[in-house]
């Protein structure tokens, strides 16, 4: 996997996790895109999302006792975490689009 | 209601998950979420939300390039389909609307088919153990009709061991509402205070009657059904307390029936009324007690692990129990000595007003309509086959770009599906549409079903979908597997005849030959009604009226008299009556069936005829005349012999005569009548037979040898029900007049019934209409799709050829031979359809023999006019190819290629 290359959908998701902190489950990381970023996002595309990040090592998981939420019928929740590798590409990422920006902002201020 | 999501969305969402390590936490947050969205939002919405849920997820993984790779063929395959509307619109537009008629056919039938034969009527609960109750060998005759139980007979079984209950009533009455020229005709029915509770049915508004309602003495109440509630009383719940005058008679309303009820059987009911209590509906002749008033139908409710046959001979001996010996008086062949014999019978089976016909005719159609749909189906599968040859290049290409075949037959069932799914649609809209016609022009006297969507229609039409797209799209689809890419590139350029060309001609061989057994049915039916439009009544029909009055309540027999007597000298002086004379019953159609007894000197027993009859005619001076019977034999009636005291003669009908005296001369006996009703106590007579009349057409214009008698009826006797008009002029004219004269002749006469006897005769030849209707619509129907099915192979088959015809003609082809050769295609395929279809129909033929009315099935003009029928739509279908294929310019063709 070439590194430090994250489509834009998965960087939000990286930032979301780690916004949502202790609180990192998906109904949670789901709630700060939706809150934060203003943006609506299919349950199945963000599951397919966890999937493929996973796939390329940039968050892991692990599971959780569901108990104190009765509503879940005892299924078992699952906490995400940004990896080492998963940090790496946010930071890549960030310094690439702050490379890009620079000096851009009085010709956005124009338009 | 469960707070956790629905349990079937759930295995749906866990089975698209089964290979995901994520399952169970997706499965959890659903949930969660669920929960959240039931609180805000309500349950229905969170449900809601849920299924699209799913389907947005579980569509997500199945199509995922890691998913499975049929199901994900087959959903992409699905997802794709739609665009075949927008790629082929005249093409989906046929196929769609093909099916839309060959679905739509069947769904409505499936409606009826539904109700009369497969669900209970509504609100009914538990009906495996309802049973009705068959009486046979009691009385005169042999009688196997439903309605063949007395109220005595009822009170001999209902407490009996086995049974967990019992109720009877009475077959719906139609009845007038109201006075005057508001007044309305309602159907009541009459049922025991056990009967609401039977069924396991609550009254929707109010309380239905019970054991204190129906008795004799009670003050009388009502059950008004759902339907006539918001007719009548807008829906209105201060309906109740309120009167209904039934007849003469108020009823006070207690209660309103549930939405859809209509009791034990499918005939519309408005009004419920307790049997007990109810004689004055009874005629008043002691229905409670007399156990010749078999009027009744008996339910019953088994107890859990009862055995048919067990208390089949426990009711038998209960109801032999109940007879009371034979007295001293009576006569040695007294026919309630013989032994009763009690059935139990399907309750589904007995649903409808005339259970056994009307099943049938449903089953008829039924039939019919899915000859329909193959016709239908042969059609699509004929355009699918087209259109799947014209893309042989496109699949060709897209195999040489390495798309699996498996991928290219979940495209072709893909469309298919799709397009039947869209017919099915189509077809859902038909039925809603064309349900209530089949009702009123099939089924008359069937409560009509509540309109909306019925979910058991929905799922049938979803089955015969996936049927449709079986039949129809397996063909093309298997063409699609077998394109080989090389050959089709090689060839595809030159054009080909090949690819199908059997195969389609196959089907609209197969589409010709069905067509010509609805065709032949068609032509079958149409003869029996025009036989049955031949069919002479045996009396001067055409302008006869019969006229019944309804009196005010309390009316004594004598005023009744009266009034009758006023009335018809009222009648007698209006314009355009020609005569009258007042009549025991509502005329020739409305004869009497007496259950008496006849006796002849010197004949040792009189077989009754199976048919029912002998009926009994009566009238004041000038009845036969105005009957219009006419006398074979003897003479009518003296004038003297309608007077009071006088020795009233007899005048039999043929069939009687010979019936009764073969061989001998009727004018020279006499019969004594012994009944119950209509003789006088005292000795009876044997009466003179003075004359013979031509045979009645009584109850239906299938009749044949109807026995009936007539006899002078002196105007002072209290037995008129009407007066018999004969109409100088039009008696659809008449009728209205001599009504509204009568309605203000009196303020006691409360409604009158002024039915002019062609529309009676002409009712009667309804079930051939019906048939004739039915068939020839369907018939057409399938000979134009048929016929487009044709044209479209032949216009296919010039079109692949142009090259051959185009050398043909370069060669010096005359154009009669270019004709001949598409003409010969057309005349080859019609001529081998119809001898299958002709084939069919003479093999098929006997079924339809019993309803028919005097037509022979082996029918050689009903043959050949369908013969000539498709010989004119074969030579149209082949007439614009024939035209196409002379036209192509040589040159032209092969400089095409």
């Amino acid at each position: 996997m070439p590194q430090g290359h994250i489509g834009e959908f998965e960087q939000m998701v990286l930032l979301a996790i780690l916004q949502a902190g202790d609180e990192a489950y998906a109904p949670t990381i789901r709630d700060v895109l939706q809150e934060r970023a203003g943006r609506s996002v299919s349950r199945g595309a963000l599951y397919r999302t966890f999937d493929r990040m996973e796939t390329k090592g940039l968050v892991q998981w692990w599971t959780e006792d569901s108990n104190p939420i009765p509503e879940r019928g005892g299924a078992p929740m699952r906490r995400f975490e940004v990896t080492a590798e998963g940090r790496r590409a946010l930071r890549e990422s960030r310094t690439a689009l702050l490379k890009l920006w620079d000096g851009i902002e009085p010709e956005l201020e124009k338009a | 209601m469960s707070a956790s999501p629905p349990r079937l969305a759930e295995r749906l969402l866990r089975w698209c998950l089964r290979r995901n390590r994520a399952e169970s936490f997706i499965v959890g947050d659903l949930r969660q979420d669920y929960a959240a969205i039931r609180a805000r939002r309500g349950a229905l919405a969170a449900r809601l939300w849920y299924w699209r849920e799913v389907v947005a997820i579980g569509s997500r993984y199945l199509l995922a390039p890691s998913g499975p790779s049929l199901v994900r063929e087959v959903a992409e395959a699905l997802l794709q389909a739609p665009r075949v509307f927008r790629s082929s619109p005249g093409f989906s537009l046929a196929v769609v609307l093909t099916l839309a008629l060959g679905l739509g056919a069947n769904a409505t039938m499936f409606g009826a088919v539904d109700r009369v034969l497969l669900s209970p009527p509504e609100h009914v609960q538990d009906h495996r153990n309802l049973r009705f109750l068959h009486l046979s060998g009691l009385g005169p005759r042999t009688l196997n009709s439903p309605m063949a139980y007395s109220f005595p007979d009822y009170e001999a079984i209902r407490n009996a061991p086995g049974l967990a209950g019992a109720a009877a009533f009475r077959p719906r009455l139609i009845m007038t509402m109201g006075t005057g020229e508001g007044a309305r005709r309602v159907g009541v029915q009459n049922a025991t205070a056990e009967f609401f509770p039977l069924l396991g049915v609550q009254a929707a508004v109010g309380r239905f009657f019970g054991a204190d309602d129906d008795r004799g003495g009670a003050p009388p109440v009502a059950v008004l059904s759902h339907g006539f509630w918001q007719r009548e009383f807008g829906g209105d719940a201060e309906a109740l307390g309120r009167t209904v005058t039934l007849g003469s008679h108020d009823y006070e309303v207690i209660g309103i029936a549930p939405r859809g009820f209509t009791g034990a059987t499918l005939q519309a009911v408005d009004v419920w009324v307790p049997a007990r209590m109810n004689t004055i509906l009874l005629n008043g002749s002691r229905p409670l007690e007399n156990r010749g008033a078999w009027w009744f139908r008996v339910i019953v409710r088994l107890e859990d692990g009862v055995d048919d046959h067990a208390i089949g001979d426990r009711l038998t001996e209960a109801t032999r129990a109940a007879i009371p010996p034979p007295g001293p008086e009576s006569e040695p062949n007294d026919d309630d000595t013989r032994p009763a014999v009690v059935h139990t019978g399907s309750f589904m089976a007995a649903l409808g007003p005339n259970a056994d016909d009307d099943t049938a005719t449903t089953l008829w159609l039924a039939g019919v309509s899915l000859v329909v749909l193959l016709i239908a189906c042969a059609n699509v599968a004929n355009l699918m086959l087209a259109r799947g040859i014209d893309r042989r290049r496109e699949r060709a290409v897209r195999l040489a770009f390495g798309v699996s075949r498996r991928r290219l037959l979940a495209q072709a069932l893909g469309e298919a599906l799709i397009l039947a799914a869209a017919g099915g649609a189509a077809a859902l809209l038909v039925s809603i549409w064309s349900g209530r016609a089949l009702y009123e022009l099939v089924l008359p006297g069937f409560a009509l079903p509540d309109a909306g969507i019925n979910v058991r229609l929905v799922a049938f039409l979803a089955v015969v979908v996936v049927g449709t797209t079986g039949v129809a799209g397996l063909l093309p689809a298997l063409q699609a597997l077998r394109t080989a890419p090389g050959d089709v590139l090689r060839t595809a350029r030159r054009g080909s005849t090949r690819g199908g060309g059997r195969l389609r001609e196959a089907l609209t061989l197969g589409q010709v030959a069905l067509s010509t057994v609805l065709l032949v049915a068609a032509g079958l039916f149409v003869q029996s009604l025009n036989r049955a439009l031949e069919v002479d009544p045996g009396y001067d029909h055409e302008s006869l009226i019969a006229v019944v009055l309804e009196l005010q309540g309390g009316v004594d027999r004598q005023e009744r008299n009266e009034i009758l007597r006023e009335s018809l000298a009222g009648v007698q002086a209006l314009p355009g009556v020609e005569r009258a004379a007042l009549s025991q019953s509502g005329g020739p159609v409305h004869g009497w069936d007496e259950m008496m007894t006849l006796r002849a000197s010197g004949v040792d027993s009189i077989p009754l005829p199976a048919q029912g009859g002998p009926y009994t005619y009566g009238g004041s001076e000038g009845f036969v005349q105005t009957a219009g019977f006419r006398i074979v034999r003897g003479r009518g009636f003296e004038p003297a012999e309608y007077a009071a005291g006088a020795m009233q003669p007899l005048l039999v009908s043929r069939a009687m005569a010979d019936g009764i005296w073969p061989g001998l001369d009727p004018l020279r006996e006499c019969l004594t009548l012994r009944d119950g009703t209509f003789v006088d106590d005292g000795p009876e007579p044997c009466r003179p037979i003075v004359g013979v009349y031509e045979d009645l057409i009584v109850r239906g214009v299938d009749d044949e040898g109807q026995w009936s008698l007539t006899w002078p009826l002196p105007l002072e006797l209290d037995r008129f029900q009407g007066i018999l008009v004969r109409a100088a002029g039009d008696p659809l004219e008449l009728a209205p007049r001599i009504r509204s004269h009568l309605l203000g002749l009196s303020s006691e006469i409360r409604y009158v019934h002024a039915n002019p006897t062609v529309t009676r005769i002409e009712s009667m030849r309804g079930p051939w209409k019906v048939g004739a209707t039915l068939f020839s619509a369907f018939g057409v129907l399938a000979l134009l799709v048929a016929s487009l099915g044709l044209y479209s192979v032949l216009a296919f088959a010039v079109a692949r050829r142009s090259r051959e015809i185009g050398i043909r003609s370069a060669l010096g082809a005359q154009r009669k031979d270019l004709v001949s050769m598409v003409v010969g295609r057309a005349v080859r395929l019609v001529a081998l359809g119809l001898v299958m279809g002709l084939g069919v129909a003479l093999l098929t033929g006997r079924f339809l023999e019993s309803v028919l009315f005097g037509v022979p099935t082996l029918n050689l003009p009903v043959f050949a006019t369908v013969a000539g029928v498709f010989a004119l739509a074969g030579l149209t279908a082949a007439w614009l190819p024939a035209w196409k294929a002379t036209s192509i310019d040589p040159a032209g063709a092969m400089a095409a290629e």
